[in-house]
């Protein structure tokens, strides 16, 4: 087999490899609602939201793909999923002191946040987000009394000019049942954000501005991120996202 | 649909797209061993060639263009982890022939900048220049991974005992 066969075979044998469907550009647009308050930056959005449309659906698998599995659990939890809520609950003092001790990820090639920023709390569980710059790290802990485990991972924000930016995927501690998804993202501007969910379930993310963050049992994945103002306004809505994706 | 309007040339991306979308990934997936992170750059890079098609349509080859973009998001990308698979995404094609999985298994296993070099030289079909200057390096360069190369798949196909079954 000469060169050129050579090279023919190998561009064969590879053409068995296709980008997944859903993928394909869908040229939808960012919807910003103009506001009195915000009447300049809504302009500025206004003249580039074509173009951010595709590059935020893409942007989304992106960051996905920053959240590395780092540990799973030592036991089940559902019923810990079972005490999940929409809305987040109030955040349980012994869970966070847990997750201080537990979450920071240490070891790695890089430094990552360690300055807690959310704790996304929805029953038994919560969802903690570090954040320093434009990189973060997140946690989902579950009862550390009883059942349950957790598992961090770490990411990085890397379109600070888009009015929404975020991060998504499934993750799970172990058979589907005990699957989740999470999402962590940034909306400056947002006083709070709603994340509606393929079965028509409104989530209502916890927000520190500029950053919020959600998490549900589950495998129900993002149909619409809303951006709100202080009045309960849509600032921005998000409306094209690329399937799930299990966080690699 | 707004593009249209703003874009001017949505059709001529959207065939650009179509056609150069999977030589791409194929490419990005060479490099980087990884299906997901492949498939991330790679929407990336078109996300971006899309955002700057005026300069990329007139671009002397625009798969060059994106090619570079991706592989830069690859490489930019902080990672944890670099887990690389160790053997290409099993596919099993209805004609699959002998050489086939050898073939696969022993470019997947190239040293990287080999698989660089094939990448952009035989799954993309680009020019020892274009590829030279994708990479960052000479074309003496290129020639000289390509060559090393061939003489590894050629090396391992020879050992797996192809090369005696097909004469």
């Amino acid at each position: 087999m000469n060169d050129r066969e050579l090279m023919d075979e190998t561009r064969r044998v590879f053409e068995r490899y296709h980008v997944r469907p859903g993928f394909e550009p869908s040229f939808r647009e960012i919807d910003r609602t103009s506001t009195p308050s915000n009447h300049a930056a809504a302009g500025r959005r206004v003249r580039t939201r074509a173009a951010r449309g595709l590059a935020l659906v893409v942007l989304g698998s992106l960051l996905a793909s920053a959240f590395i599995w780092l540990q799973a659990p030592t036991g089940t939890a559902p019923s810990v999923f079972a005490s999940w809520q929409r809305v987040p609950t109030a955040p349980d003092p012994s869970l966070l002191g847990w997750a201080l001790q537990n979450c920071p990820i240490t070891g790695a090639q890089r430094t990552y946040p360690t300055a807690l920023v959310l704790q996304d709390q929805r029953g038994k569980a919560a969802f903690f987000v570090f954040a320093q710059g434009n990189d973060f790290s997140t946690c989902l802990g579950a009862d550390p009394q009883g059942r349950g485990g957790m598992s961090k991972s770490g990411g990085s924000f890397t379109h600070p000019g888009d009015p929404i930016e975020w991060s998504g995927g499934i993750q799970s501690w172990g058979p589907p049942d005990q699957s989740w998804i999470d999402v962590v993202g940034r909306a400056p501007g947002a006083t709070g954000v709603e994340i509606i969910r393929t079965d028509g379930v409104v989530v209502e993310a916890s927000v520190s501005s500029p950053l919020f963050a959600a998490w549900w049992p589950g495998r129900a994945w993002i149909t619409e991120i809303r951006e709100l103002g202080a009045n309960g306004e849509v600032l921005a809505s998000l409306r094209s996202f690329p399937p799930a994706q299990w966080s690699p | 649909m707004e593009v249209a309007k703003s874009k001017g040339q949505p059709d001529e991306f959207a065939a650009f797209y179509a056609a150069a979308i999977d030589p791409t990934y194929r490419a990005v997936l060479l490099v980087t061993r990884h299906q997901a992170r492949a498939e991330d750059a790679v929407h990336e890079a078109f996300a971006r060639a899309y955002e700057h098609w005026d300069d990329v349509r007139i671009h002397p080859v625009p798969v060059a263009w994106v090619i570079r973009v991706a592989l830069n998001v690859h490489r930019s990308s902080w990672r944890i982890w670099q887990r690389e698979t160790s053997d290409p995404p099993e596919i099993a094609m209805v004609d699959e022939l002998p050489i086939d999985a050898m073939l696969l298994r022993a470019v997947w296993r190239l040293p990287r900048r080999q698989r660089q070099v094939v990448a952009l030289r035989v799954l993309l079909d680009l020019s020892s220049a274009q590829t030279a200057e994708t990479l960052g390096m000479s074309t003496g360069a290129v020639g000289s991974h390509l060559h090393r190369a061939l003489a590894a798949l050629r090396a391992s196909l020879v050992a797996t005992g192809y090369q005696e079954t097909q004469t």
